[in-house]
């Protein structure tokens, strides 16, 4: 879900898992801690209105704890989720950053930049083509291909005269009569975002290709140095640029797995 | 805007469906007969809207606002097309970034207050994302909103017809206004009454058949 995992490994730092834990003794749903997430951001947003060099730390550090609560949720998240839950997720997860984004334009216009806000704009439209580009990219590769048939052929030729055309069986009744599968300890517990699954492909290129994803963790980065380094509009054309090469790497070369964020 | 998914059940499906098309499309579209292919018309109404925009939409008013508006019309024709080819996966975010860039131009070049354009690209961009999630979840949406939401192509002729008048800030806020509003209601609406379990994340064993009963 989230693209933090490409960078930090959910799960297996430290303090990751004791956030995790005590999110899991507080009784903490996956969906409040990305409550908690969202808050974070719009407080980063505040920070970032201000338009001064502690502003600007003071968000930056915000942002760090956003992308730490990501971790938690995805660590805490099970191998399934609430259609809602789910869609909250996608929908707080883009609102926090527009707002980060209208944060970094009122303070920027408090500090002298008049065209702020048409460059937040900028960036927002580029993060969200950058989106389409791989929604798209995604859509296209998702072709149904040559694998489902060979399956079919197996289990036909392993049954013996079993139709392949025929279909599925109910699932509560094979649940009923077999049982709920046993989760494969070894298999990660929550489909993840295409810069992890990007990262995790083994190849020399697998770092690049997640960096060229240009995922939350990156965006946040560079916002956070951009921010208190440079001027709003360094941060907003650092974003722009950034998603511009993620639109191009996504209709060059599509991947079925990347994520939404 | 129909109902998702398409009678085809393909991956093309899922192109057609993130283009957004409104009433106009659709019926040019049909017009067609999807005959047109959608990737060049998408992409030479957005070079051509892109330079329209960048010579200063800002300084151009009344009927001419409808230019880019009949720019992109020969892509929204092509909205009947299958979307198998190749790089046909490219047309969303050409119209999507054409819709942007428009609202974008035309509210700035027009003394709009920076927020409020911000707020109504937002929402338009939520708008999106929601698509996005629905054809992760293979869920379509209601008849009635879909009419409302208007599509591209009639969010571009609402905003062109408000700025020809004169009355862009208020047709950008209350575009906004209304885009949010159904966007909230129906969204909620349908992830509440989704099943919880995502067909896609479901081990194939789970979905029954002949694999779930030899191992």
């Amino acid at each position: 879900m989230t693209g933090a995992g490409a960078f930090s490994a959910a799960g297996r730092w430290t303090p990751v898992r004791a956030a995790a834990g005590a999110a899991a003794r507080a009784e903490l749903t996956p969906a409040a801690v990305t409550r908690i997430g969202a808050v974070l951001g719009v407080l980063a947003a505040l920070w970032f209105s201000s338009g001064d060099l502690r502003g600007a730390v003071a968000g930056s550090v915000l942002l760090g704890a956003v992308l730490f609560c990501d971790e938690v949720r995805d660590v805490r998240a099970g191998p399934r989720q609430d259609a809602l839950a789910d869609w909250l997720d996608v929908v707080l997860g883009r609102l926090r950053e527009y707002a980060v984004y209208a944060g970094l334009a009122i303070g920027g216009v408090l500090a002298g930049a008049e065209d702020a806000w048409a460059w937040a704009a900028g960036a927002l439209i580029a993060h969200a083509l950058r989106d389409t580009a791989i929604a798209s990219g995604t859509a296209g590769a998702a072709a149904p291909g040559p694998a489902a048939p060979r399956r079919r052929e197996w289990s036909s030729a392993v049954l013996g005269g079993l139709d392949p055309e025929r279909p599925p069986a109910d699932p509560d009744f094979t649940r009923e009569l077999l049982g709920d599968p046993v989760p494969d300890p070894g298999r990660p517990r929550r489909r993840r975002s295409g810069s992890y699954a990007l990262a995790a492909r083994p190849g020399p290129l697998s770092g690049l290709r997640a960096a060229a994803c240009f995922p939350e963790p990156m965006r946040f980065l560079v916002i956070a140095v951009t921010a208190v380094l440079a001027d709003v509009r360094v941060t907003f054309i650092a974003l722009i640029v950034g998603c511009a090469i993620a639109v191009t790497a996504a209709l060059v070369d599509p991947r079925p797995d990347e994520g939404r964020r | 805007m129909e109902e998702y998914p398409e009678p085809d059940g393909t991956a093309r499906s899922h192109v057609r469906f993130l283009r957004d098309d409104g009433h106009l499309g659709r019926a040019l579209g049909r017009l067609a007969g999807g005959a047109l292919p959608p990737l060049p018309p998408a992409l030479t109404a957005a070079l051509a809207t892109a330079v329209l925009l960048a010579v200063g939409l800002g300084e151009v008013s009344g009927i001419t606002l409808f230019a880019p508006v009949a720019l992109l019309l020969p892509a929204a024709a092509a909205s009947g097309h299958p979307h198998g080819g190749r790089f046909d996966r490219a047309v969303p975010p050409l119209l999507r970034g054409t819709e942007y860039l428009y609202l974008l131009a035309l509210g700035i070049g027009a003394g709009v207050p920076g927020p409020l354009v911000f707020v109504l690209l937002t929402v338009v961009v939520l708008h999106h994302c929601d698509t996005v999630c629905r054809t992760h979840r293979g869920t379509g949406r209601s008849g009635r909103t879909a009419r409302a939401l208007l599509g591209w192509d009639g969010r571009m002729l609402l905003v062109a017809a408000g700025g020809a008048l004169g009355w862009l800030p208020f047709t950008y806020g209350a575009l906004a206004v209304c885009l949010a509003v159904l966007l909230v209601a129906d969204s909620v609406r349908e992830w509440a009454n989704t099943p919880v379990a995502r067909p896609a994340d479901v081990p194939r064993n789970e979905r029954g058949g002949a694999q779930a009963s030899t191992t």
